[in-house]
């Protein structure tokens, strides 16, 4: 894991970032100059997973639109089912991890290794294929599940533009001395 | 395994969670992990004991707060908690480590400088990541003290998957354990102790916390005094999500006089009086969990 010291500039550093369209908005962000933190000193991880909103957003938008397709799948009145997916949607959003992880566990004969990988393939590919199926019902749901395709839509763009973009990026990452 | 062994592991202090823990993190897409560990924290509010010991501290540090604010104030320490200790974990499988913050970095360099020293903290943040970054950022080694599990398979269990670069003493027994570290700190170590609980069996002395009576450990000031070193308060603050701040206080002299007691009084109400400070400023990340022992 590399380490940046004392360069503020780090911490909107596209590397920090996962998806592609938070790369991107970070570095559109880059361009204004960073507050220096109010510490004497400071210490930034260069690691893709380190963004605290970007993880945050993702994790809300999953959490709300599983909840959705709960409650749409549920066979109650729209208020009861709402009410039930507050409580299903975060639990239905584990069970592929819990699946997944067993599975990887039975596969490597009862040890532990690190299976992040494919199950953040295996998440996403059930969300797509949950949001395909909603997207074709005529109940508001589709509108939650049409987001899900925007939203992959923006990201590969976002993909296009960074590919384009890597000779700034390495610039940038070069400044902070990577 | 006898039966009750068995259900033992489900316990609080079990092994399950601790396992649960390491499969969580060994699985959960990272992008899903502020879900996970929002919704599992709420399972640390069935722990009877431990919410019953926050809601009492939060009543302390903020008196006049209404009971039903205190619970979701403790539904914030454990959400803290979940995170701090799902870093730890990380650290230990993966080597990921957080981004960090330095206040005090003039006192922390000194501590570094002068080799053999003793760093007194809180169970606030993360002790074993803190005690990482340290052993990382400086040349010393760092030996820390902590109390040791009260579950045997849990502690076996935290052995087995324990940092290798650290060395951990337990306070099992406390006339070894204080010639262990004072050869330690003769040896240029930085000792590590957490300053803010009493467990059964170790020495204690009275100070004042919140305007309450309390009784702090008294090991860390003795050894002060024996090895003639200064003690530094550190505290390890969670800031957000993979986000932490060292912060550094001006170091606890402790003056050899004829009169101990009142030194060690004096020194106690002063590390008492950095806690404080501390406590009031970040009341939802204090883990301490156990019911605190009046004088």
């Amino acid at each position: 894991m590399r380490f940046v010291q004392d360069c503020p500039e780090a911490r909107l550093l596209p590397s920090r970032f996962h998806f592609a369209l938070a790369r991107l908005l970070a570095m559109a962000r880059s361009y204004s100059t960073p507050p220096r933190p109010d510490v004497d000193r400071v210490v930034y991880a260069i690691d893709r997973h380190q963004n605290a909103a970007e993880h945050y957003a993702v994790s809300i938008w999953v959490a709300v639109s599983v909840a959705c397709y709960v409650a749409s799948a549920l066979p109650l009145k729209p208020a009861a089912a709402a009410a039930a997916s507050l409580v299903l949607g975060p639990i239905v959003a584990q069970v592929p991890i819990v699946v997944v992880g067993v599975l990887v566990l039975l596969f490597n004969r009862g040890k532990m290794r690190d299976g992040v990988g494919i199950n953040s393939a295996a998440c996403m590919t059930l969300f797509f294929l949950a949001s395909a199926y909603f997207a074709q019902r005529r109940s508001p749901v589709r509108f939650v599940a049409w987001f899900f395709f925007f939203v992959v839509a923006l990201n590969a763009l976002a993909w296009v533009i960074l590919a384009l973009m890597r000779k700034r990026i390495r610039q940038m990452e070069a400044q902070c001395g990577i | 395994m006898t039966a009750s062994a068995w259900w033992r592991r489900f316990g609080s202090r079990g092994v399950f969670w601790r396992q649960l823990l390491r499969f969580g993190i060994l699985n959960c897409p990272l992008w899903l992990e502020p879900l996970v560990i929002g919704w599992w924290s709420m399972f640390f509010l069935l722990w009877s004991s431990g919410r019953r010991t926050v809601m009492r501290n939060l009543s302390a540090i903020k008196p006049g707060s209404l009971a039903l604010v205190n619970f979701f104030r403790c539904y914030r320490v454990f959400w803290n908690y979940a995170w701090t200790i799902a870093d730890k974990v990380r650290f230990k499988e993966s080597r990921v480590l957080p981004d960090w913050e330095f206040v005090g970095w003039k006192h922390f360099e000194e501590m570094q400088a002068r080799g053999g020293a003793i760093l007194l903290t809180a169970h606030m943040g993360s002790y074993d990541l803190g005690a990482h970054l340290f052993s990382e950022t400086s040349g010393h080694s760092i030996v820390m003290v902590r109390a040791p599990e009260n579950d045997p398979e849990t502690h076996r269990f935290e052995e087995t998957h324990g940092a290798k670069a650290l060395r951990v003493e337990f306070t099992t027994n406390s006339t070894e354990l204080a010639l262990g570290l004072l050869g330690a700190i003769r040896e240029g170590r930085i000792v590590a102790i957490q300053g803010d609980r009493v467990t059964p069996g170790i020495s204690d002395l009275p100070a004042m916390l919140f305007g309450k009576p309390v009784r702090l450990p008294a090991g860390p000031f003795a050894l002060a005094m024996a090895a003639r070193v200064p003690i530094y308060p550190v505290f390890n603050v969670r800031l957000g999500r993979r986000r932490y701040r060292l912060v550094t206080r001006e170091p606890i002299e402790i003056v050899r006089t004829a009169n101990r007691e009142a030194a060690f009084q004096e020194a106690v109400q002063a590390w008492a009086r950095e806690l404080e400070t501390i406590v009031c400023a970040c009341w939802y990340q204090w883990f301490s969990f156990e019911p605190e022992r009046a004088s």
